[in-house]
């Protein structure tokens, strides 16, 4: 065993001791005001740098340092020997707490006893959630690079002038449909969501299959159709105002929509990425699923018996000449601002989504589609063929494609993970259930702003 | 123990079906348990849920669950034991004196305490769980063994259960007869009354391991470090692995073997310690 | 003269027994006050503030207990718990008892290894408890869904929010009923003989002699499960918690007090009010059991 050991950080900051303190919250209100206006707070009030002077980057990244690191990518310790073999002199801690929710339940509460880790996997839609405690990586080099990645990744980075990660994939929002059931039910692929209405009843008749699948847990699956068909919920300034508006009129053409087809019994809302949901695909219950990049992935142990049977499209749209999609996660590589070591931080969270052999890796070990133009424009993404669409050739370019119709201007709230159980509680359950879909959405909206109201924000 | 008083011969049919019928429902999933850990991940998703698939795999699915993430499952398996035993012994003999005390003295204040001993029961385990996490990690102890190990030595029903044990398995005559020969209170405790309490202790011993054992939310919340974690909050990490996206596809199989390994130390060690904990409760008192 | 002397032997004696006592309780009181008292403490003082993500920490009293108190999803939590205490405990301590009586009356074939089968669920941990019965009772695949369909009767969704409530005391009653069962017939296994006599005498059957002398000779025990049912009811949280990523929408996340709690504490990251939730809870639990052992137990003297 290596001699790490249990590393338990002995800083003090102004936000870690246990139980309430004057002090504490008193800082705490002061640098969340700060947070929205001032550019980067960084160790050097005075001046505002752009990148680190590599006499300062040297030092630190040949001084012994051991900084710990919190992700639960299946690749991500091969990339770690990757970045502690170009620096003999870093060791790189990984913990593995648990996947999302479970990670970033941890991270709070380790924030609050004054142990969060140097460096966390943060999806887009909590970077906003951590807008606080996340530290801004303008001045140490990350305007350097914001052009090397693609817009849409970019731009979830961003909270005002801050730029709180570093991109490691893009999950461009596509739909996939088993061309096999589609021939039997006698349909094309869906251009438009009135195309996708006829399909899917075609398919129940034909086939018994569900055409879509609404998961009863996952909000931001929800959420990426949505804002696949326009809608944007939310606004937040970084600070104390947040605008939340779910069940806006655009919002609930989409719900009527989807109503009409839940009510029809067209539509299976089966929690995702359970046991039950994996068996669904094997056994021919789902006939298509709105993936990400990341997504086939998953498939491919669970429903082997299906490969070859997909087809890989564009996501319907409601109007016809329109071409817009959305992101479905996506993450990046956040530095916390608690971290003693913020320039051997940001250096590990440029490398993972930058070296080379690092993003090998990415695309090859999980398929996931690189944040970084060059990658996800080189022939080694385009070109990799994916057995899951046996038949379709150069599936990625059509994720690239998909990608660049996707506007990087979506906000998130300060508080995702609420958004998510209130889902859960209200438009979850009526998709389990099959009651009415627009009645729950304004259940969600409500939830979702009585909890803003009672955090003490102003809601719009 | 006295013998059974009616005719050994004279068992009832329609009894032992009963039983057996419901001892088949206690079985149930541990059956499909077992069953599921021979099959692989194909069979897993294809056959039926209790009986056998195509292929007998279970000592590759062991093999596969001992070797994944680097072996980290053994870690977690030793992390268990260390952390259960432990906290068992230990939660065993401070609740064995204090039993002891209870039962046998009679100090002023000693109702009082009982009381509030008794009242902890109650206390529900959410109401301690974030406070002692934010105290011991200003303690600089979260993350290190002692975050699980000294919670669990507190066993308010194992000092009830050997105060009432004690009271009878240890009588005051001979406390009062080593007295009398001269002998300390702490060697009388020591050298009499603990062999008496044999069963008793046994029994405490028990049902701190299995509390420890199965415990999940305390090593969940004190625990960010994977090397440290006990089965429990690791298959449970494993689970939500496989569920949240994915990951390797094994994982499945992984989770549900593990599972299999996982149930068989507590029920060994019931199965070995039987007659012991048996006698504990059985005498403890739990007469009218 | 001789009688003082006595009486200061006595005391001295007297002195060193309670120190001794005090001695032998002593590690068990650091620990209880360190592990229980004063995080139970801290609890109830992080209780009487309120924490928001903007503006911070403020003093505010009983507020938390308050909102508690009018809060729905709290009330129906409690409700919710109430009710599976009166369907669930009922059945689960009936069940250990008829187990416990028929092995203790010997007609049983093979009753060392029934015994045994029916509490190996005790020693199962929650996670996998959970999982095992999760996959059982999945509606396409699990085989009880299985059956029914194979039976040709509709297959009852056993995760819908319909059917949640009976699945999960299922599972409780599943993986206690042994304890409780190993609980009641080492009672019985300690009634002396004497007390059979006189009725095998007088020719009363198996039934009658467990109705008329064991289940009253071990009303300590019964008790004892009862008000221990009580508390683990109340306190339900590993399985809700478990079973909630198969089943979200039945389960919500106040299923439980002790559920509803936790989400508050870590998912909404509102603390404060997860403790004043944990407080009002062990006080409900407190009055219950309270109440439920006042008329039931004799006061048992402990000498």
């Amino acid at each position: 065993m290596s001699t790490i050991g249990l590393r338990i950080d002995t800083k003090l900051g102004p936000v870690e001791r246990p139980g309430p303190t004057r002090r504490g919250f008193v800082t705490a209100a002061a640098v969340l005001l700060a947070g929205c206006a001032a550019p980067a707070v960084t160790d050097k009030p005075s001046a505002k740098p752009t990148s680190v002077s590599k006499a300062d980057f040297d030092k630190a990244m040949s001084t012994p340092t051991t900084i710990e690191y919190w992700s639960w990518l299946e690749e991500v310790p091969q990339m770690v020997a990757l970045f502690e073999k170009k620096y003999p002199d870093i060791t790189l801690n990984l913990s593995n707490v648990g996947a999302g929710t479970l990670q970033f339940t941890k991270v709070r509460t380790a924030l609050q006893a004054g142990n969060a880790p140097d460096v966390m996997h943060c999806d887009y839609q909590n970077i906003a959630t951590f807008a606080r405690d996340l530290l801004d990586l303008t001045a140490y080099g990350a305007s350097d690079y914001a052009a090397d990645y693609s817009p849409s990744a970019w731009g979830q980075m961003k909270s005002g002038d801050r730029v709180l990660g570093v991109p490691i994939d893009l999950a461009p929002m596509a739909a996939m449909y088993r061309s096999d059931l589609l021939a039997k039910a006698g349909v094309g692929v869906p251009v438009t969501y009135d195309d996708f209405a006829t399909a899917a009843k075609a398919v129940k008749d034909k086939t018994g299959a569900y055409l879509a699948t609404l998961p009863s847990n996952a909000a931001t699956y929800m959420l990426a159709i949505l804002q696949a068909a326009g809608v944007k919920p939310f606004t937040y300034d970084g600070a104390t105002k947040v605008g939340i508006k779910l069940n806006g009129a655009d919002a609930k053409d989409v719900m009527r929509y989807w109503n009409t087809l839940v009510q029809a019994g067209l539509i299976s809302g089966d929690p995702n990425f359970t046991d039950a949901w994996y068996r669904g695909f094997a056994t021919n219950t789902y006939a298509s699923w709105f993936p990400a990049p990341w997504g086939p992935y998953r498939l491919q142990g669970t429903a082997a018996n299906t490969t070859g049977l997909w087809t890989l499209a564009k996501v319907p749209q409601f109007k016809k000449g329109v071409d817009t999609s959305s992101l479905w996660g996506g993450s990046a590589t956040s530095v916390l601002k608690t971290s003693k070591h913020p320039i051997v931080a940001a250096e590990w969270a440029r490398f993972l989504s930058q070296d080379p052999d690092s993003v090998k890796l990415l695309m090859t070990v999980q398929q996931q589609m690189p944040a970084l133009k060059a990658a996800n424009a080189s022939p080694a993404f385009i070109d990799a063929p994916n057995p899951f669409f046996k038949d379709q050739q150069q599936t990625n370019k059509l994720f690239v494609e998909i990608a660049g119709t996707v506007d990087p201007n979506y906000a998130w709230l300060p508080f995702m993970g609420v958004v998510g159980t209130t889902y859960n509680d209200t438009l979850g359950k009526a998709l389990a259930e099959k009651t009415d879909l627009v009645t729950a959405l304004d259940a969600w909206q409500k939830a979702v702003v009585d909890y803003a109201t009672q955090q003490g924000f102003t809601v719009s | 123990m006295r013998k059974p008083f009616n005719d050994e011969k004279q068992r009832s049919s329609i009894l032992s079906i009963a039983l057996w019928a419901c001892a088949a429902y206690f079985a149930l999933p541990l059956v499909w348990l077992f069953i599921s850990s021979t099959k692989d991940t194909g069979d897993l998703f294809a056959t039926f849920g209790l009986w056998f698939g195509s292929t007998f795999h279970l000592f590759q699915n062991i093999g596969d669950v001992l070797s994944y993430q680097d072996g980290i499952f053994v870690r977690w398996t030793v992390n268990t034991a260390f952390y259960a035993g432990v906290s068992a012994v230990g939660a065993a003999l401070v609740a064995t004196a204090a039993g002891y005390a209870f039962a046998k003295y009679q100090f002023p204040g000693s109702r009082a305490v009982i009381s509030v001993i008794l009242g902890a029961i109650m206390i529900p385990s959410t109401a301690l769980a974030i406070p002692t996490y934010l105290l011991f990690s200003s303690a600089q102890l979260t993350n290190t063994p002692l975050a699980i190990i000294l919670p669990s030595l507190v066993s308010p029903f194992g000092v009830f259960l050997m105060m009432v044990y004690a009271s009878s398995a240890v009588p005051k005559e001979l406390i009062e007869s080593g007295r009398i020969d001269g002998a300390g209170e702490f060697q009388i405790f020591w050298r009499v009354a603990l062999r008496l309490l044999g069963p008793g202790i046994v029994t405490v011993f028990l049902f701190a391991l299995v509390h420890t054992w199965n415990n999940y939310l305390l090593p969940l919340i004190m625990f960010s470090d994977g090397r440290l974690y006990p089965i429990t909050v690791g298959l449970a990490l494993w689970q939500s692995q496989g569920a949240s996206g994915g990951y390797s596809e094994d994982l499945f199989s992984v989770v549900i073997t593990g599972s299999f390994i996982s149930v068989l130390p507590l029920i060994i060690a019931f199965l070995y310690l039987q007659r012991y904990w048996q006698t504990g409760l059985a005498t403890g008192g739990l007469k009218g | 003269m001789s009688q003082g002397v006595a009486l200061r032997r006595k005391n001295v004696t007297r002195r060193k027994q309670n120190i001794a006592a005090y001695l032998f309780i002593t590690p068990f009181v650091i620990l209880f006050v360190a592990m229980l008292l004063v995080p139970l403490f801290y609890s109830g003082y992080l209780s009487l503030f309120k924490t928001q993500l903007v503006g911070g920490t403020v003093f505010d009293g009983l507020g938390n207990y308050i909102r508690a108190a009018t809060d729905p999803l709290f009330l129906a939590s409690i409700g919710r718990v109430a009710l599976i205490l009166l369907i669930q405990v009922p059945i689960m301590l009936g069940l250990a008892l008829f187990f416990a009586l028929a092995i203790d009356s010997g007609r049983v074939h093979g009753s060392k290894f029934v015994r045994l089968i029916i509490f190996v669920p005790y020693a199962v941990p929650g996670v996998v408890g959970a999982l095992m019965w999760g996959y059982l009772y999945g509606r396409d695949f699990g085989p009880i869904s299985q059956a029914f369909h194979a039976v040709g009767l509709p297959v009852p969704d056993l995760l819908s929010s319909d059917l949640i409530l009976g699945s999960v005391m299922n599972i409780s009653t599943w993986q206690f009923a042994g304890y409780n069962m190993i609980i009641l017939y080492s009672a019985l296994r300690a009634i002396p003989t004497e007390m059979y006599d006189a009725a095998q005498v007088d020719g009363a059957g198996q039934f009658r002699i467990a109705w008329s002398i064991k289940i009253p000779t071990i009303r300590p025990a019964l008790v004892l499960t009862l008000i221990f049912s009580i508390i683990g009811s109340f306190q339900l949280f590993t399985e809700p918690s478990l079973l909630y990523s198969i089943a979200p929408s039945a389960i919500g996340q106040a299923f439980s007090p002790n559920l509803y709690a936790y989400n508050q504490a870590f998912v909404n990251q509102v603390t404060n009010y997860a403790a004043a939730i944990a407080f009002l809870l062990g006080f409900v639990i407190m009055i219950v059991s309270y109440v439920v052992q006042l008329p039931l137990l004799r006061k048992e003297k402990v000498q």
